[in-house]
């Protein structure tokens, strides 16, 4: 058949539409489907599409205060402790992002499910604040004067209390339709922490500091039930 | 291949949205064709296992719809979907595929050919705030199929659509019935 022919017989008749193609394409991918629907994927599946705003806002306290360290600013510790409820505020908006953009329920029919992607997000986000904590603990730990244990609660119990409460209130019908409510929480918490930065705040913590420290932990596992709490509502959220 | 569903009732509180609800699904296209309030919704999400049922069961060649084999062959298009601000087409399909278990590059062809699909290619650089209802619907439309599903659910899908892309959209759909199976509501008689 020479080549004309064959160019005339292309136009002339449309190829057959393939038969079975989805399956045979759908066989192929078996293979490597299940494998790649493993913990560390679902991770590195979200950590591109956490909001920068969390990054940058830990990133951006931690900067502001190594310049305030740097520069001897005296009010550094009571500034920071004031800065971690919006970095957990943010946190808890993070986690309840799909429910903001109404993306939840395009989300629960992915083979991660929702609560594959809940735990990816907060498990990242909980990892890097506390990476955050702890240096920011390390950094103003030696010029606070408290010592680094009671130093790293005082920063933490403002950012514990801003995630229990805001997460606490998102699970309301109110939180529900107003998730911005944590922000305000996060407010809140912060105006708290400053109007009693000089006074009760700063007299408990140094009158008490062992129970300074035992509030952060026990906040600290208050904050664990709290997220156990949002992990497993959400799979229950539709039933509502 | 055989979606089956078995005795499935769903209860709000006082009112009774499924009631012991039996039926087997082949491939091919299924309409569900329904007043609002009829509970076509809430048999489609505990279809796709994002809704609980109070009763029943519901499995794909008995595969029950809490396995992650059945979500990965599920393709859902919610009435009512939102998405995340900074997306455009592009990234939206791209997270999906991330979320539906695909390779980054099977996910980059699979986009792309969704993308053509959907008539969306030349726009899917650009913000999903700026496409219109029909649009965004047909964005819907192709994440529902990013991962060659074997069942298919689709809940109002033409809404939205003008007259020429819900032709377009019935051919696509017939199409993907041939080989799977596909549910969809709608409460338009002629769609069905």
């Amino acid at each position: 058949m020479n080549n004309n022919l064959k160019e005339e017989l292309q136009m002339a008749f449309d190829a057959p539409k393939p038969h079975g193609k989805e399956a045979f394409i759908r066989e192929i991918r078996k293979r490597y489907t299940y494998v790649y629907t493993d913990r560390w994927s679902m991770l590195s599946s979200q950590i591109g599409y956490i909001r920068k705003s969390v990054w940058l806002l830990s990133l951006g306290v931690l900067v502001f205060v190594i310049f305030g360290i740097i520069g001897k600013y005296n009010e550094m510790l009571y500034i920071t402790a004031a800065l971690t409820p919006f970095i957990s505020g943010v946190a808890v908006l993070e986690s309840v992002r799909s429910r903001l953009y109404e993306m939840e329920e395009m989300e629960a029919a992915t083979v991660y499910s929702l609560r594959g992607i809940l735990f990816a997000r907060i498990t990242l986000i909980g990892i890097s604040h506390l990476i955050l904590l702890f240096a920011l603990t390390m950094a103003l730990g030696s010029i606070s004067g408290k010592g680094y244990l009671v130093t790293g609660s005082y920063i933490t119990i403002p950012y514990l209390m801003s995630s229990v409460v805001g997460m606490e209130v998102e699970r309301t019908a109110y939180g529900r339709s107003h998730s911005y409510v944590c922000v305000a929480v996060a407010v809140i918490v912060s105006m708290l922490v400053i109007f009693t930065a000089f006074g009760a705040w700063n007299r408990f913590v140094m009158e008490y500091p062992e129970w300074c420290v035992m509030a952060a932990v026990v906040l600290f596992l208050v904050n664990l039930n709290e997220y156990r709490k949002l992990y497993n509502w959400e799979k229950y959220a539709w039933n509502l | 291949m055989e979606l089956i569903i078995d005795r499935v009732t769903k209860q709000y509180k006082n009112k009774i949205a499924v009631d012991r609800l039996s039926f087997t699904l082949k491939t091919g296209v299924t309409g569900l064709l329904g007043a609002n309030g009829a509970g076509k919704t809430a048999l489609m999400r505990m279809i796709c296992g994002i809704l609980l049922p109070d009763g029943g069961t519901i499995a794909l060649d008995e595969i029950p719809v809490t396995d992650q084999r059945y979500r990965s062959v599920l393709g859902y298009l919610p009435q009512e979907f939102g998405y995340y601000p900074e997306f455009s087409g592009r990234d939206f399909l791209l997270y999906f595929s991330a979320l539906k278990g695909l390779t980054k590059s099977e996910a980059k062809l699979r986009t792309e050919e969704l993308l053509e699909l959907v008539g969306l290619a030349d726009v899917a650089k650009k913000k999903i705030r700026t496409y219109s209802g029909g649009m965004r619907q047909r964005l819907g439309i192709a994440q529902a199929l990013l991962n060659r599903p074997k069942v298919l659910v689709l809940d109002e899908p033409t809404a939205g659509l003008d007259p020429k892309e819900r032709v377009k959209f019935r051919n696509i759909i017939e199409e993907i019935g041939r080989e799977n199976i596909v549910l969809l509501s709608t409460h338009i008689v002629s769609d069905i």
